[in-house]
């Protein structure tokens, strides 16, 4: 295990911000904590990287207890969401830096130094860019430096602290398959802080949901998807129906899983809302007699053959079912 | 140069030259009229004058002296204040104004009473701290003090904390973030807190007079010495000192601007 996170506790100003979390982390993982905001994910991360202290519990990492030492000795990099970078130096100046303040005895030569920022500038595809100031780069650009300045320490383990939160959604989406290559080289654990499910799911090998100071779920993003393991999972990740309460919980569909048809006897009664048919899959909004809101997706050919149009009326019924419960229990 | 014109350009332009001449340009161009009215031979003589020539050097030396006692003290109070939350922070963040506020007079009385041989403080300390040049220095730095913490406080406030973290665990230790981080971010302020301060302690009188001693050669301020001029009525003398000292002072602050200027083309 690269990062062990056991029976990490943390209180402030009488709320509880972390409560008995686990968490392993395996070596050359890639890591998303994924959260509403004030789920404890960021805490998590500051834990991991020394930048808060916990009440309780402790961090490993590679086996090393390591909560008892200063953010200086652990050799995590970590990346800001506003970047961080230090205005009044250079790109190359930044990148350098953690090289830079090594103790003499420790400290690589001035032309190894050059050598691995000229690497590392080359790895974010801003060779030409060393000596500008980050007041003179785009935020993705910037994000870029933060990365090369983290990696140049060669850290065990790499901390992302929301790190495509202050870009705009295109540059988001780029630098998020940028990362997710660069991982795939550079091979180094990580952990990705996000509220973002779709960044969550799209980047990482593991997932694990954040809520309300608890890890509730950790696995692939898939089978988060596929098998949420509560009703909080099931409705921050991705779109769910929610049915109707049953005695062990509440019952779940997604909306791909819901059924239409014609016939009054394959389902509950219900009309078209709303319709939006776009490229192979329709989505549609029904609403049933109860008044309650159901998201149905289609396939076009499904569509076609019900002839379905806002107003109509049609019977609904969930192909797959699954009961949850509110609070997540052993 | 070109430009393009905006809006209420030139009325605000009007208004703000004639307000700044009224105010500032004006009495400092009486004052260099005057000068240029005096007597042949008024400035040789104030020049050559070695009670002259003390005061004004013990003046410029006293008002760095104290501005920079307050470049270290007054850095470390406004990074208390900014930093570190504590019970009745925002009555210590209002007593910073004080020397604003107090009449300097009163101010050098104070000083002159609580330091002097028999005063509370005063008679605990193993050397005098009044009547003599230390007590100039310290009564300088009380009035100019709120300049250098009020020029770093708010660029302290805004300087955002991750950037300390991400030094942190990039290896640097507290000593060198602070060094190579947070001091070259801080260093313009700090640098136009010093400017300020010293302007405002070459100019001060009212508390320096109560407790320098106003010895001759010794504790004697050039402002002092104007006044002296005035009551003696040698306008033109009292005139040609003031010349020499606006000179003085303009060519120090100008070059801790020119050093500033300097300081932050170097990085780009």
């Amino acid at each position: 295990m690269s990062i062990e996170v056991r029976n990490l506790s943390k209180r402030l100003g009488g709320k509880t911000i972390l409560d008995h979390v686990d968490l392993e982390i395996p070596e050359g993982g890639l890591v998303a904590l994924l959260g509403p905001s004030g789920s404890g994910k960021t805490t998590l991360l500051r834990v991991i990287a020394g930048l808060e202290t916990p009440d309780e519990g402790e961090v490993l990492v590679r086996g090393e207890a390591s909560t008892a030492q200063r953010p200086q000795d652990r050799n995590v990099g970590f990346v800001f969401q506003h970047y961080a970078l230090f205005p009044h130096m250079s790109v190359r100046q930044n990148i350098a830096f953690g090289l830079d303040v090594k103790p003499r005895a420790q400290r690589p030569s001035r032309d190894i130094i050059r050598a691995r920022v000229d690497e590392l500038l080359a790895l974010i595809q801003l060779d030409s860019y060393g000596h500008r100031l980050p007041a003179e780069l785009s935020g993705g650009q910037r994000q870029r430096v933060a990365l090369a300045r983290a990696l140049a320490v060669e850290p065990k383990v790499l901390l992302l602290d929301e790190p495509f939160g202050a870009l705009d959604a295109q540059v988001r989406a780029e630098l998020r398959q940028w990362l997710r290559r660069l991982h795939d080289v550079s091979k180094v654990t990580t952990v990705l802080v996000t509220h973002d499910q779709e960044e969550a799911m799209e980047v990482a090998d593991t997932v694990a949901v954040m809520n309300k100071a608890r890890i509730e779920q950790v696995g692939h993003p898939r089978d988060i998807y596929d098998h949420p393991a509560t009703a909080f999972v099931a409705r921050f990740v991705g779109q769910m129906n929610q049915l109707h309460q049953v005695p062990g919980g509440t019952a779940f569909a997604r909306p791909h899983e819901m059924e239409l048809s014609l016939d009054p006897a394959a389902g509950e009664p219900a009309q078209v809302v709303s319709l939006l048919a776009m490229g192979p899959l329709a989505r549609l909004r029904l609403q049933e007699a109860s008044g309650r809101e159901l998201e149905v997706q289609l396939g076009w050919e499904r569509l076609a053959q019900l002839q379905l149009k806002e107003g109509s009326p049609v019977y609904v019924r969930a192909g797959r079912v699954q009961i949850l419960q509110e609070e997540y229990s052993i | 140069m070109s430009f393009t014109r905006r809006p209420g350009f030139g009325l605000s332009l009007g208004v703000t030259l004639l307000g700044t001449s009224l105010m500032v340009l004006l009495p400092l161009a009486g004052l260099a009229l005057k000068a240029a009215h005096a007597k042949p031979g008024t400035f040789a003589a104030v020049l050559s004058s070695p009670r002259i020539q003390t005061a004004c050097l013990f003046s410029l030396g006293a008002a760095l002296a104290a501005a920079l006692f307050n470049l270290v003290w007054g850095t470390l109070i406004a990074w208390v204040l900014v930093r570190y939350p504590f019970p009745g922070r925002r009555l210590a963040d209002a007593l910073v104004d004080l020397p604003f506020a107090l009449p300097t007079a009163v101010a050098g009385l104070t000083l002159a009473s609580l330091y002097g041989p028999k005063g509370w403080l005063g008679h605990l300390l193993p050397f005098p701290l009044v009547y003599n040049r230390l007590g100039v220095v310290l009564a300088l730095s009380f009035v100019s003090l709120p300049f250098m913490v009020r020029s770093i406080q708010p660029v302290l406030e805004e300087l955002p904390r991750d950037m300390e973290e991400a030094a942190a665990c990039l290896g640097a230790s507290r000593w060198a973030t602070l060094r190579r981080v947070v001091l070259p971010q801080l260093l313009p302020a700090i640098l136009s807190g010093f400017a300020l301060s010293f302007a405002r302690a070459v100019g001060e009188y009212g508390s320096v007079v109560f407790i320098s001693g106003n010895l001759p050669f010794k504790t004697e301020i050039a402002p002092l010495l104007i006044v002296v001029k005035l009551e003696q009525y040698d306008y033109d003398g009292a005139v040609a000192l003031a010349v020499i000292m606006l000179g003085v002072s303009l060519l120090v602050l100008t070059s801790i601007h020119f050093l500033n200027r300097l300081g932050s083309r170097r990085h780009v």
